[in-house]
């Protein structure tokens, strides 16, 4: 070894190492992460229990963790190589064909008796609510959809096995099934790219199933679309990251001659005259254009005085769908059992409703932990 | 805390360099004892305690025997050491293998003993032989006592070593606990293997891994051979890169203070036998296992019957040593037959066919870490039918082709860097070019191999929440 390497080695070692500490000491803590959707973990405090539980420490690791500087790039790079040498699943998504991400979903993580607890909680709710004209919608993820797009013979849990499931299961309630003409469409845009949802196309394909149910008319020539942003990289591009990742449009459908409403969030506590909160596309998850993201109530009132009252139990899934509902309904109320804490039979009866829809996402409603317990 | 994880890296490191180097050489121990114990202390706020104990126990121990073998007083030398013994297999005892005896006995006599259900403190495997082997070569005269506990702790806790091995005997580092003195190229080469020992962890040994998790994590009697088999080849590859790897980041960081630890690992799945293998993998635990437990059994000194029986009573122990479960016994057990058919039978043909007995090795070495990896003794089974096709899984084309494309690259690598290719590169002559290119090349490949570890670690603590915040 001569002496100019080892010197030079030494010296790119100590920088590398000292660096970080050095930049963690100088940067400005950041609070939020954007692209991970959460807060970061702070300055960790110290004392004496603390100490010896062991808190202070991994409290150190979370907050080191959290600001580590340069930590996108990292993630960015360690994605690029992973994809250069031909990996095609990173961090639980796959890299699909044509820019597709789509999230994994094991067969072994497929837990039925979850699914049945589910299942049985809206069968109880549907015979104890006979005067409800109740339906579901269960929408398949672009993995079933899209099947022909993952990486050949990917494991993937077959989630026609959870549609068929719920199919037997359920009684008392009218099924919108929409597989069928996701089918149909499967070459168009029905899903984004890098985001886990549908996209409007195929919210709209899905009222459009939902009209044929309630004997509804709907023409896609009623509509004009307008596209609100051509650069939405969303959820599954915040697991992979990385250079690579395609850019997702989001389309908003208006209808002509909408009638007039107004959108009260959490009971009142904000207001808005339109169901689209062009702010979001400000932000990195620029799905949340539809309803705000998502909240633990919402209610719709339009100028359509027919005397129709829904209500929507639902995932997020359902932002994109409600737009679609204003010319159909006198009230549009949105429960989100994720955040919602109040009785749900109670809030029923004081708001008149005589509708009900369930619209989740298959494998959001196969793991759902609140619905259940809300539903009672 | 570990090696591979940003805290160690950018803090923990550049603070005790920076200590050790600055400090008189006089306190250069202290320096080091004071880190390691707030190095095991980082994951372990109660257990470092444990560790004191043993320290301070067998540093007593040592001294007591010392004494007594000064005053010819051999018997309660003796009694000295079989007390040290009793103490550090009681800790190891207690803390590793008391719910797993508790748990036999319930199952086999039906009774309700409440387990204890303690985390095992980290690295407890190793110091407490460590320790041992120190107050054994005392007894043996083959050292002296320590006489200062600075100088003794810092050899039992020292960090380098201190979570996963090497296993460093009391007499190899004797003389450089008083004396050491780091060089600009020990220093520099300190970091070669450091970070050579990083990359094979974070970068090959953590992204194989998790085609193994994915692999096992499902149900084990559905699996096909095509998948059986992949599975093993990745694990056999994780552990070996995880465990070397990690052997080389001790060696690494030993050497930046001055310390000439042993090397641990040898190309192991080069091995021509299985004999060889284990010559080749985890060294200095087979040279502790060999000088402590077989050589004093009487070795192979006392006929062949009595040299089965001691094979089989290290390799029984030596699969209990890597964990507290049946499998690992029989894992150890597994590998005690076939050095003894191999001992007995199988060494000539063995040296006849390089080709077969390098497959015959990894063959059997794979299917010993598929008893290692799973710790229950149903799904070993249920593996083992999948991976020789008695589950009716077959090799059709199932996921095993998309695991296979999608980590090809990786396994590549993997397989091509378990290679030995010393015979190639020492008889390289040097050559006017060579000299100049060959440090440029180095150290362009070690800042790249450094700044995608850097990139992979910091991907571990990643962990992205999709859906709302509230």
């Amino acid at each position: 070894m001569n002496k100019r390497y080892a010197i030079a080695v030494i010296v790119l070692f100590l920088v590398v190492v000292c660096a970080a500490p050095v930049c963690l000491f100088w940067q400005e803590d950041a609070e939020f992460s954007e692209s991970e959707n959460r807060y970061l973990a702070g300055k960790p405090s110290f004392s004496g229990e603390r100490l010896w539980s062991g808190r202070f420490m991994e409290d150190t690791e979370k907050y080191i963790g959290d600001q580590f500087p340069g930590k996108e790039f990292f993630l960015s790079l360690r994605s690029d190589v992973l994809r250069l040498i031909g990996n095609r699943q990173i961090n639980g998504v796959y890299l699909g064909e044509d820019g597709y991400l789509m999230e994994q979903w094991s067969p072994q993580d497929y837990d039925e008796k979850k699914l049945g607890e589910n299942t049985e909680a809206v069968n109880r709710f549907a015979g104890r609510h006979p005067e409800l004209e109740t339906s579901v919608m269960f929408v398949p993820t672009a993995g079933m959809i899209l099947r022909d797009k993952l990486p050949g013979y990917a494991p993937m849990f077959d989630q026609q096995i959870a549609l068929d499931y719920v199919n037997e299961a359920l009684r008392d309630v009218s099924r919108i099934d929409i597989k069928p003409l996701f089918t149909e469409h499967r070459a168009e845009e029905l899903y984004y790219k890098t985001d886990h949802h549908w996209t409007t196309y195929g919210a709209f394909l899905a009222y459009s199933a939902w009209c044929e149910q309630k004997n509804l008319t709907v023409n896609g020539e009623d509509y004009e679309t307008e596209t609100v942003t051509e650069c939405f990289q969303g959820s599954l591009h915040s697991k992979v990251l990385g250079s690579h990742c395609a850019m997702d449009r989001i389309t908003i459908y208006r209808r002509k001659g909408e009638p007039q409403y107004r959108v009260a969030y959490n009971y009142g506590k904000t207001v808005s005259d339109s169901v689209y909160d062009m702010e979001r596309l400000a932000g990195k998850d620029k799905y949340q254009v539809f309803l705000s993201g998502n909240h633990p109530e919402i209610t719709i009132t339009t100028s359509q005085a027919n005397g129709k009252r829904l209500l929507i139990l639902k995932d997020s899934y359902a932002n994109a769908f409600i737009p679609f509902l204003l010319q159909d309904y006198e009230a549009i109320h949105v429960i989100d059992p994720r955040y919602y804490y109040g009785t749900l039979d109670e809030y029923i009866q004081e708001n008149n409703i005589n509708e009900c829809l369930f619209l989740y996402n298959i494998r959001n409603f196969c793991e759902d932990n609140d619905i259940a317990g809300m539903l009672g | 805390m570990v090696f591979s994880s940003t805290v160690f890296l950018f803090f923990f490191l550049p603070a005790v360099l920076f200590a050790y180097f600055v400090v008189p050489k006089k306190l250069k121990n202290c320096v080091l004892f004071l880190f390691s114990l707030i190095f095991y202390a980082w994951g372990e706020p109660v257990y470092v305690c444990i560790m004191l104990f043993s320290t301070v126990f067998d540093y007593v121990n040592g001294l007591l025997i010392s004494h007594f073998r000064a005053g010819c007083r051999n018997g309660w030398a003796k009694t000295v050491l079989i007390c040290s013994i009793v103490g550090n297999l009681g800790i190891l005892g207690y803390f590793k293998y008391r719910d797993f005896g508790v748990e036999t006995i319930n199952a086999l006599f039906g009774t309700d003993i409440p387990l204890l259900r303690i985390a095992l403190p980290i690295g407890i495997s190793f110091y407490t032989f460590q320790t041992m082997s120190y107050t054994i070569d005392v007894y043996r005269q083959k050292v002296s006592a320590q006489r200062n506990i600075i100088r003794f702790g810092t050899y039992v806790t020292m960090f380098p070593q201190l979570v996963a091995g090497p296993i460093v005997q009391y007499r190899d580092i004797e003389g450089q606990l008083v004396e050491r003195r780091v060089s600009v190229n020990g220093f520099a080469y300190g970091i070669e293997r450091f970070v050579t020992g990083l990359a094979k962890k974070v970068l090959l040994a953590n992204p194989i891994g998790s085609l193994w998790d994915q692999i096992s994590s499902g149900s084990l009697a559905g699996l096909s051979a095509g998948e059986a088999w992949l599975g093993a080849v990745a694990f056999s590859l994780q552990i070996y890169y995880d465990f070397s790897g990690y052997s080389d980041m001790a060696i690494g960081l030993g050497a930046m203070f001055g310390f000439r630890i042993k090397e641990n690992f040898d190309h192991p799945y080069c091995a021509g036998s299985i004999t060889e293998f284990w010559r080749r993998w985890h060294i200095s635990l087979g040279a502790w296992f060999r000088e402590y437990v077989y050589i004093p059994l009487g070795g192979n000194r006392r006929g062949s019957g009595r040299q089965v029986l001691n094979i089989l009573v290290v390799w029984f122990l030596t699969g209990f040593w890597h964990g507290a479960g049946w499998n690992f016994v029989v894992w150890g057990l597994y590998f005690g037959i076939l050095l003894i058919l191999e001992k007995l039978w199988l060494h000539k043909w063995l040296a006849k066919h390089r080709v077969w007995s390098h497959i015959y090795t990894v063959l059997l070495v794979m299917v010993s870490w598929m008893i290692f990896a799973l710790d229950d003794i149903a799904d070993v089974r249920a593996y083992m039918r999948a991976m020789f096709g008695l589950n009716g899984g077959g090799l059709f084309p199932t996921a095993w082709i998309y695991y296979l494309g999608s980590n090809a690259v990786l396994l590549v690598i993997g397989v091509a860097l378990c290679m030995d290719y010393r015979r190639w590169t020492e008889h390289a002559s040097e050559t006017e070019k060579s000299r100049k290119w060959v440090p440029v090349f180095r150290f362009t490949a070690l800042a790249v191999l450094l700044l995608l570890s850097v990139a992979f670690l910091v991907s571990d603590t990643y962990n992205p929440f999709l859906y709302f915040r509230f």
